[in-house]
């Protein structure tokens, strides 16, 4: 994810505070280890999927564009993996 | 499914150019009657039905054409069912009908009270139950954010504890991918010990070391109790300004965690409120 891809950059996440302490070894040491157990690309190609939010929506796109649905019905959260 | 046929890239631009792909969880809600419609008429039809299934169904909602699990995970019968499906229909190639997009997605959360994203994974080669790592967006609320900040007052090197109900929170998740078949957490916490000590001041701007233990037990089975226990010790920090009450940041991390005698990592980030929305 693109802020994912922001914390792995920079260490540093958008928040309305202008005043920052200074990056330490503690936060360059927890922040290698956060990056370490993020999601990879290759763990998103999910992502590349263009999935409707739901099956309404779908189903209304199909008729729109003439094009099939294809429904994948499953348990627990496929997009967060605790599934 | 989703780290493999739903990974291949082919499947990938089948579905993208030549369908209009949805998920459906079959604990959601189906206030519509829909999806009950469709397993139904795939029943009357003997299309064959599943909890864990692929349908399809035509721009008319009529059913076309099934995958019973077993044969959708066989990626070379999921490509062979999509183009059977396209050359059947005739269906015109074109742009993804809704632009793919992270589907993991941050909350909606109250100014000054970030999310929490948490990854957990196995640190193992073993790629059974670990082709992917599981998340969880955690919400704090703005008085319960309030409560990972020092006390008033508080002079460098002082610590302090999360109170419980925000550390059950902030642990609850924090086990390795399990098999879930319900949102709701089935975890036992049993320690949530999670300890700050003040270790920068400077004006308002303060900056606490975090060490924590946590020990859960949470059975790798829904509807199968059993004493599996998570039990991990981390390290982390949190970033605040004292004078506004605010956590600016939250990191933490699994030094070392281990779930069924295997080793797991498990990180807590906070995602602010700004950096969601820019994303939107």
């Amino acid at each position: 994810m693109r802020y994912l891809a922001a914390v792995a950059a920079t260490g540093v996440l958008l928040t309305a505070a202008e005043n920052w302490l200074k990056d330490d070894s503690l936060v360059s040491s927890v922040e290698r280890e956060v990056r370490k157990l993020q999601p990879t690309r290759a763990e998103r190609r999910f992502d590349e999927i263009g999935w409707a939010p739901d099956l309404a929506s779908a189903e209304a796109a199909a008729a729109k564009s003439h094009r099939p649905v294809y429904l994948f019905t499953y348990d627990g959260k496929i997009d967060t993996g605790r599934c | 499914m989703r780290a493999g046929p739903l990974s291949d890239s082919k499947a990938i631009d089948l579905l993208n150019r030549y369908f209009v792909p949805v998920t459906m969880a079959n604990e959601a809600a189906d206030p519509s009657g829909e999806r009950g419609r469709i397993i139904g008429e795939f029943a009357e039809k003997k299309m064959g039905i599943g909890d864990v299934h692929v349908y399809v169904i035509g721009p008319d909602r009529a059913a076309i054409g099934g995958l019973d699990i077993g044969s959708a995970l066989d990626n070379g019968k999921h490509l062979a069912f999509l183009s059977g499906i396209v050359d059947r229909l005739h269906t015109t190639p074109g742009a993804p009908a809704f632009a793919p997009h992270p589907q993991s997605a941050p909350p909606r959360v109250e100014p000054g009270a970030p999310a929490i994203h948490l990854v957990s994974r196995k640190l193992t080669d073993n790629k059974t139950w670990n082709e992917f790592p599981s998340e969880n967006w955690l919400m704090l609320s703005r008085e319960e954010w309030d409560r990972i900040l020092p006390p008033a007052g508080a002079a460098l090197h002082a610590t302090w504890q999360i109170p419980q109900p925000v550390a059950v929170k902030l642990a609850e998740w924090i086990y390795p991918q399990t098999e879930e078949t319900h949102a709701a957490n089935r975890s036992r916490v049993e320690l949530a010990d999670f300890r700050l000590t003040l270790v920068e001041l400077d004006g308002s701007l303060g900056r606490a070391r975090i060490d924590a233990q946590v020990r859960l037990t949470h059975s790798f089975y829904p509807g199968r109790p059993s004493n599996e226990t998570a039990s991990s010790q981390l390290a982390g920090f949190a970033d605040f300004d004292v004078t506004e009450r605010r956590v600016q940041r939250l990191r933490i991390v699994t030094r070392k965690a281990e779930y069924q005698g295997l080793p797991f990592g498990c990180s807590l980030v906070s995602v602010s409120r700004e950096t969601i929305e820019a994303q939107r």
